[in-house]
């Protein structure tokens, strides 16, 4: 009877305290620099204020003719579209654009994205694109820096 | 007085007398998440942990590292998440594997948050994992349960240590909506979120990364991009959803709505903006909320005679 009283007051107890917890980054909502975290997390998502320009780092194929093609973040790095996003934006500002762009480079020699669009140089880009106009069928960049430059080794047939 | 009456009520509530086959049937379902998603993921996890150290950003458990770790402590510790993950989803020697699965997945998907971003839709997967493997999910439905049956034991009915974990594991997976729907509360916006145009921007901007980056958009976004009122309904919904949440643990029946709308919204989440909540569009992450050993042993004559047959094991089915 004694040790079933203390199991269940165990049980409550561990219980407050996971409630407790979880509900503790709550106050994040309130800081000046809120941080999430893992697996405690006050679940920030959709909540950041997103203006008419959306700004993206990635990486492009230049073409046999000058035009360029966006090249698919599984060439840049391992994982979701999210954590490649974040990995090229991390690179980009730490000053390693040029060993993404050599990354690429060389996982699309011999490709059959480099075939299929005659990719002859890869660069590591930021791209502002307008919402609106995307939308409304004009997909390309309002503005564009370029960060680096590789040209394949491979280079597809014209 | 009346303190300790309140309180008393409330610990009556939370240790409600629930089965064992229940729990049972939740740790079955996380477990069978986790290993769904680790398994076929075997590549990516190597490749991840040996990319530019530089990328590296500790979360959770991964904090506590000195930094980036030799990639083959890290191979192991994939592969001793998956196996202690097969003990914990079969129920075989629990009170090891339990916790130790939890530990690992912990550690696992800590580190691998650490090369990317946090990664929500698993925060409740750990948790639920740690809860399971310290509690006796294991007393039903389990190779343990199985195994005690044959020694002449007696299976266990219902209890109030099978109630707690069960109730917490659904606390957990309502309070990461709930603190999602503060979240959006106390953004910029505020109420206004509700109005449509905050998610409606999101999405898009969601949208033009995955056509970037993954050469396609989500399918329903193109056509209802226009189309103001709907966001204006998705964002109402979501509040109701988030912040209505807590009644979701009040009422069994509240619950089993709530978690069957919930799925609904992932699925939407999913066609609108091609965001993929794994473990909620699998739907077991909302086990907790079902009476599942019913769902299970649904009364028709054949499931009847099979579930005699596994309790006794030696009925035959020849009656039926």
């Amino acid at each position: 009877m004694v040790r079933e009283i203390v199991e269940r007051r165990s049980a409550i107890t561990f219980s407050i305290v996971t409630v407790a917890l979880l509900l503790f980054p709550i106050r994040h909502n309130w800081l000046a620099q809120p941080k999430d975290g893992f697996p405690l997390s006050y679940y920030p998502m959709f909540t950041s204020t997103r203006g008419e320009i959306t700004t993206l780092h990635h990486v492009v194929g230049i073409t046999h003719n000058g035009e360029s093609v966006n090249v698919p973040g599984k060439y840049a790095g391992p994982g979701g579209m999210n954590t490649v996003r974040r990995q090229m934006r991390k690179m980009y500002h730490g000053g390693q654009a040029a060993e993404l762009a050599k990354r690429v480079a060389e996982r699309l020699n011999g490709s059959s994205f480099t075939e299929r669009h005659k990719v002859v140089r890869v660069e590591v880009v930021k791209s502002n694109y307008t919402i609106k106009r995307y939308f409304d069928g004009e997909t390309g960049p309002v503005s564009r820096e370029v960060a680096a430059s590789v040209k394949l080794a491979k280079r597809p047939a014209p | 007085m009346t303190s300790p009456i309140v309180f008393g009520r409330i610990a009556s509530w939370w240790l409600t007398p629930m089965p064992a086959t229940r729990l049972g049937g939740v740790r079955i379902a996380c477990g069978t998440y986790a290993l769904c998603y680790l398994l076929p993921r075997c590549n990516m996890f190597h490749e991840l942990w040996r990319t530019d150290a530089d990328l590296f950003d500790p979360v959770g458990m991964a904090r506590l590292l000195p930094g980036v770790l030799p990639p083959g402590i890290m191979d192991t510790v994939y592969w001793l998440t998956v196996l202690t993950g097969v003990f914990f989803t079969l129920g075989f020697k629990h009170r090891i594997a339990g916790p130790l699965f939890g530990l690992l997945l912990f550690t696992l998907l800590s580190y691998r948050n650490s090369w990317s971003m946090i990664l929500h839709m698993h925060n409740a997967l750990v948790i639920h994992a740690m809860i399971l493997g310290i509690s006796r999910s294991a007393d039903g439905w389990s190779v343990d349960a199985a195994l005690y049956r044959r020694r002449g034991g007696v299976p266990p009915g219902s209890s109030w240590r099978y109630g707690w974990p069960i109730m917490l594991v659904g606390a957990v997976t309502i309070i990461a909506y709930f603190l999602s729907g503060v979240a959006k509360l106390a953004c910029p916006e505020g109420l206004d979120w509700a109005a449509g145009e905050a998610l409606r921007s999101q999405i898009a901007v969601n949208a033009i990364r995955y056509d970037i980056l993954e050469g396609e958009s989500a399918p329903l976004f193109q056509t209802i991009y226009q189309h103001k009122a709907l966001f204006w309904g998705m964002g109402i919904g979501t509040f109701v959803l988030e912040l209505g949440v807590p009644l979701a643990l009040l009422n069994r029946r509240l619950g089993v709505i709530w978690a069957i709308m919930v799925f609904g919204m992932h699925w939407g989440i999913f066609f609108v903006m091609g965001i993929k909540f794994r473990y909620q569009m699998s739907g077991l992450t909302y086990a907790s909320f079902f009476d599942l050993e019913k769902m299970a042993c649904p009364k028709t004559p054949l499931a009847a005679a099979l579930r005699k047959f596994a309790l006794n094991g030696k009925a035959s089915l020849a009656n039926y």
